[in-house]
């Protein structure tokens, strides 16, 4: 519950760097791709029992957070690269004579705006599972 | 090392391994068609005007961040909602 409620604040801190300014946009992704990658090792054991079931013996539902899932994924993974690639800050700073590559610059700024429905419909699809852990966790 | 960690350090090398395979793309004629036309809009004088107010800035792009992100949630939670209702 707390990784991914700091996986969601991050996430939402990291969308807005008009708000934050570029550089702590881009150092506080270094803080946000471990979160990410631990989100997705706490839910491992599901991820592999739905992709073992996923021809056979799975519901609508499920077969439709999953396939949603298996898009989020890579789209992620893309616009963490892109970031990177058009970074104005943090690769300048760590390698000397970085420019960033504006091809990259573009595609993460579109791919960054259409991650955002993708990542809405992702909480919507795990709405109810969202709402069990938070009455759990008050319950505590 | 426990599994979470184990897990973690995996998934992250593999994500690592999906984005170096991304990275090819900026190599192909598509990447330099959209450099050109980066660089053409850069030239016509891309970015000019006033700048919003400082509070608008920091308020803004999270009002942007809720919509973009509540309004599809809240139609697949209307839709959801509306199947269930259907199949009763």
């Amino acid at each position: 519950m707390r990784t991914d409620l700091a996986l969601f604040a991050l996430f939402v801190i990291l969308c807005a760097p008009q708000a934050t300014g570029l550089p702590l946009h881009e150092w506080l992704t270094l803080a946000f791709v471990p979160v990410f990658a631990l989100h997705l090792a706490l839910n491992w054991n599901w991820i592999v029992q739905v992709a073992r079931r996923f021809t056979r013996r799975l519901g609508a539902a499920t077969r439709i957070n999953a396939v949603w899932d298996a898009l989020l994924y890579p789209w992620m993974v893309f616009v963490v690269v892109s970031g990177f690639m058009a970074s104005v800050s943090f690769l300048p700073f760590t390698l000397g004579g970085w420019t960033p590559d504006p091809f990259w610059t573009v595609l993460h700024h579109r791919t960054s705006n259409l991650l955002l429905p993708v990542v809405g419909i992702h909480l919507a699809l795990h709405a109810r599972w969202i709402a069990s852990a938070v009455r759990r966790w008050r319950s505590a | 090392m426990s599994v979470i960690v184990r897990r973690t350090v995996w998934v992250t090398l593999l994500s690592g391994a999906v984005g170096l395979a991304m990275l090819p793309m900026a190599q192909t004629q598509w990447a330099e068609d959209t450099r050109a036309s980066a660089s053409r809009g850069h030239g016509e004088g891309a970015g000019e005007g006033e700048a919003p107010p400082r509070a608008m800035m920091l308020v803004l792009p999270f009002v942007k961040v809720g919509v973009l992100m509540g309004v599809p949630a809240l139609v697949v939670l209307g839709a959801g909602a509306a199947v269930r209702r259907l199949r009763r």
